[in-house]
């Protein structure tokens, strides 16, 4: 290893964020090279600096603050001596990484950049699959948790349904994504990404982009129920652009005989209840990236929509809902999404990439051949217990029908033909039937 | 004897003295509103000071804070007890820091004009003079406020949040070798902008 290799990890010896293979060796050079000695003496000497000024004063101001929030918020007429918390760092250059396993905050990110952006990022190689690799057992027990949770607590699930009084108030929008439960509490999702450190989102204020529920709904499909409630609730819609996206590596790569065993490789999504809404959740290392239009396929999935004359999607919209503090984590927020299309010139679809692999739910205009949410929607009641599959299984047929890329599609039919094949399946049939249709 | 209606009336959690953020949550979930300005004086000046060094600027910084705590406070019937509350909180105003910069962002760009938000043009420190008593506090922000935004996110998240390279990576989702290069710059920037100190 030359010099250079060894200063480019002193900052890392310094905060003991090295393996202890790595760290033995740091620690063996520092005992002969003086410049990294020193470096490492100013590194130590700027956390001390850094942790001395790092505070803030200004007693008063922050005093003037909360009253201003308190104000806001209509309260505050009895103060508690709330302890301030004391901010400045504490044990840093304690923690290791002796574990493969990384828990860390995960950023629920929403992104939407431009169609173009899209393949690049497509043969980027892929942190997440990295963390995937590392952390199955992980990811698997954290997806089986939410579905406990799901299961243990229905009130979730029933919170949902509404009267489909959907009416096509869609002249102006588009594919809209809703969330099943909305508030006007509803926490905004952001859309972000550091990758190249810049924001990519595109974001548009809820009460611009939600159009406005109909008073008289025409006959909708049956995707449309659930709606309404959020639409009316939700101040929380996000607008979106660009185009969907492919997926990279073959399905080989992860191999999976079902769709079940797919979405236990997935993480942070989980399909939660019968009705099309879906669970969303992070909060590990590796867990969740939330893509809007599919674009940053590091992650692990993505509201895709395309309009069927144009890619510019800018009055696309999609709603999220509101924090659920029941499944957020210390280290995360969770939130329950729902999706639907609402204008026939559109297809698209809430889809859930899998880093290369995607099982997803997709919902698209009536209009298009596989109406994916409604027949979701359709399929699941009348399937309960198999509807997270099922969900998945129509999800990528409508990709593998929609789809221009030819290599995406075969993922597609190869995931749905696994189910098809497979005799314990409940679904086999079903698989066989998307399996002919996409044939014809 | 009489009672005053002062000394009859049962003592609240906001009537409290000092009290844990776990009683002021339970306060709150239980009816008790005004408890919550004591979460907000718990974790206000730690919240402003990580989404200062997110965005670099200080009125968008005060816009957040006060918006997060109220969608903290809409939410907190749902709140989960026993869960920390300032992870939660901080998610909340990171996610609308990043909402917030990409709508300037975007409205900037329309008008043709300088990006602002992560990466301020502006190397004063401005309102946020008034917090900083000391003269090395000053130098310290000002450098900080001219790191690089790439820089500076990374340590803000290691330095004022005492996040590891794990969770910086997962935050940013950046690779660790990446996070491990951009804190060691960012170090390197306020090592050399503030050497003098050192």
């Amino acid at each position: 290893m030359d010099h250079e290799y060894y200063r480019d990890r002193v900052s890392a010896y310094h905060d003991r964020d090295l393996t202890p293979e790595e760290y033995q060796m740091m620690h063996d050079h520092l005992a002969d090279c003086e410049e990294c000695r020193e470096l490492l003496a100013r590194l130590e000497k700027l956390d001390a600096l850094v942790d001395a000024n790092a505070d803030l004063g200004g007693d008063d101001y922050w005093e003037q603050s909360a009253r201003k929030i308190e104000a806001k918020l209509g309260i505050g007429e009895e103060v508690p001596e709330a302890k301030t918390t004391d901010i400045r760092p504490k044990n840093r250059g304690l923690i290791w990484k002796f574990a493969a396993v990384a828990a860390s905050i995960a950023a629920l990110t929403f992104i939407a950049v431009h169609e173009s952006d899209i393949s690049e990022k497509a043969e980027s190689p892929r942190l997440e699959d990295e963390k995937i690799a590392e952390e199955p057992q992980a990811l698997v027990m954290d997806l089986e948790e939410s579905d406990d949770y799901l299961a243990a607590s229905p009130e979730r699930v029933e919170e949902t349904p509404v009267e489909p009084e959907l009416e096509d108030a869609v002249e102006e929008a588009v594919e809209t994504l809703t969330l099943s439960k909305v508030e006007e509490s509803s926490d905004e999702m952001a859309l972000a990404d550091d990758k190249d450190d810049r924001i990519v989102g595109d974001i548009a204020e809820a009460e611009e982009a939600t159009p406005e529920p109909p008073q008289t709904a025409a006959p909708a499909p049956q995707m449309a129920v659930n709606e309404t409630e959020a639409v009316e609730s939700s101040k929380a819609v996000k607008k979106m652009r660009g185009k969907s996206t492919s997926m990279s590596q073959p399905v080989e790569s992860k191999p999976v005989t079902t769709v079940d065993e797919l979405l236990k490789q997935v993480p942070g999504v989980v399909a939660s209840d019968d009705s099309g809404a879906i669970f969303i959740r992070g909060g590990r290392a590796g867990e969740v990236e939330y893509v809007v239009d599919g674009v940053d396929l590091d992650d692990s999935i993505g509201w895709t929509a395309k309009e069927s004359d144009s890619s510019d999607l800018s009055d696309t919209a999609i709603l999220f809902g509101d924090v659920i503090p029941e499944m957020t984590s210390a280290d995360s927020l969770a939130y329950l999404v729902k999706a639907r299309a609402v204008r026939d010139s559109l297809i698209g679809g809430l889809s859930y990439y899998f880093k290369d692999l995607l099982a997803v739910q997709s919902s698209e205009s009536k209009e298009f051949r596989l109406k994916s949410e409604a027949e979701v929607s359709i399929a699941t009641d009348s399937l309960r217990g198999s509807g997270q599959l099922r969900r998945c299984l129509g999800a990528l047929a409508g990709i593998a029908e929609l789809t221009d890329d030819t290599e995406e599609r075969q993922q597609c039919i190869l995931l749905i033909s696994r189910v098809a094949t497979n005799e314990t399946s409940p679904l086999q049939d079903h698989a066989k039937q998307l399996l002919t249709r996409l044939k014809k | 004897m009489s009672d005053s209606p002062e000394e009859t009336r049962p003592e609240t959690v906001s009537s409290a003295g000092t009290v844990s953020e776990a009683k002021l949550i339970e306060a709150v979930q239980n009816g008790d509103k005004n408890a919550f300005g004591g979460l907000v004086r718990m974790h206000q000046k730690r919240l402003f000071r990580f989404i200062y060094g997110l965005t670099g600027s200080f009125d968008l910084t005060e816009d957040i804070v006060q918006e997060a705590f109220i969608k903290a406070f809409n939410a907190m019937a749902r709140f989960q007890p026993g869960r920390a509350f300032y992870p939660w909180l901080s998610t909340i105003a990171r996610n609308l820091a990043y909402t917030k910069v990409a709508r300037e962002e975007k409205k900037e760009s329309l008008d043709s004009k300088q990006e602002v938000g992560f990466d301020p043009e502006t190397e004063e420190l401005g309102p946020l003079d008034k917090l900083l008593d000391e003269e090395s506090q000053k130098r310290f922000y000002e450098a900080l406020q001219e790191m690089p935004g790439k820089y500076r996110r990374v340590f803000v998240l290691r330095h004022l949040e005492d996040m590891d390279y794990a969770a910086i990576g997962s935050y940013l989702k950046l690779p660790p070798g990446t996070v491990n290069s951009r804190l060691y710059r960012a170090r390197q920037f306020l090592m050399d902008k503030l050497k003098d100190l050192l």
